[in-house]
């Protein structure tokens, strides 16, 4: 699949963040979902679009519920934490900006 | 099934090869939902649906261009096969050798090309290219052979083809169907093993 290189949108980098935060762990779609307080259709086309990039990888994890089938979790990259570090803090939203 | 589960196994449904563990992530996270199940199906199809577009996006194209390149391709054929001898003019006024001849010059060579470029992709070209084709192509025959304004084709003794609408359209349906399984056959049975 084809990518652009745009600039990471502020909801990507709230993601980004999220998951730098915990650079060991592997996050499921659910709980980053709850840390960013992006809904699904936010959230998975920026999960596919950081994967394509390489700026997180996946693998599908056992459910910590037995006997359910196993989960697709996302952690950050070495090449995830670089692009992080090398984007400018994001412009204050204008309703923050004039509050 | 519950309507958000269905939303979602819709959406997430025979996903292109590049979209498979996406599809299939969104389900087991539906599993482990706690609430909001309405809300989460809804966002997955619609990053589903931007995603195959991505994804398809020539393919999306060639579905939603090709009723209209034909509804063109296929009047003139049928036109010039009138006029040059080769359609018999009496074939147009039944039913049966109408749909013959439209689905033969149109809907079915069409369907293959599309089912040889995306095999197992039968569905998309049946629905948007038989439904949109019936519209586009019947608009330009009724009112430009037919003299008639397109609206006057429906009514109680509207037809499709010189049959019934449902008739006419599951015939169409199924010429759609059939080219592109038979071009999704094709492209498989020339595949090398």
């Amino acid at each position: 699949m084809q990518t652009r290189n745009r600039p990471p949108s502020r909801q990507a980098i709230a993601l980004l963040s999220t998951l730098a935060s915990r650079p060991a762990e592997w996050c499921y779609g659910l709980e980053l979902s709850a840390a960013t307080g992006l809904k699904s259709g936010t959230l998975y086309p920026i999960l596919i679009r950081l994967a394509e990039r390489g700026l997180l990888e996946s693998r599908w994890q056992p459910s910590e519920h037995p006997g359910r089938p196993p989960r697709h979790a996302y952690r950050i990259t070495a090449t995830g934490r670089a692009a992080l570090a090398a984007t400018p803090a994001p412009a204050p939203r204008i309703k923050e900006a004039f509050a | 099934m519950s309507l958000p589960r269905w939303i979602l196994r819709t959406a997430t449904h025979n996903p292109p090869a590049p979209l498979n563990d996406w599809a299939l992530a969104m389900r087991r996270e539906f599993d482990e939902l706690q609430g909001g199940e309405l809300s989460w199906a809804l966002g997955c199809a619609a990053a589903m649906v931007f995603a195959r577009l991505k994804v398809e996006r020539w393919f999306w194209a060639m579905v939603l261009a090709t009723p209209l390149i034909m509804s063109y391709v296929t009047s003139d054929l049928v036109f010039k096969g009138v006029v040059d001898g080769w359609i018999p003019r009496e074939a147009l006024r039944h039913y049966a050798t109408l749909w013959v001849t439209v689905a033969a010059l149109g809907a079915f060579p069409f369907a293959v090309l599309i089912g040889f470029y995306r095999p197992a992709r039968a569905l998309a070209p049946m629905l948007i290219g038989g439904l949109f084709f019936d519209h586009v192509f019947l608009a330009e025959w009724t009112s430009l052979s037919m003299d008639q304004p397109y609206l006057g084709w429906w009514g109680l003794n509207a037809t499709l083809y010189g049959a019934p609408p449902f008739i006419g359209l599951a015939a169409n349906l199924a010429a759609w169907y059939a080219g592109a399984r038979t071009g999704g056959w094709l492209r498989v049975a020339r595949a090398p093993a």
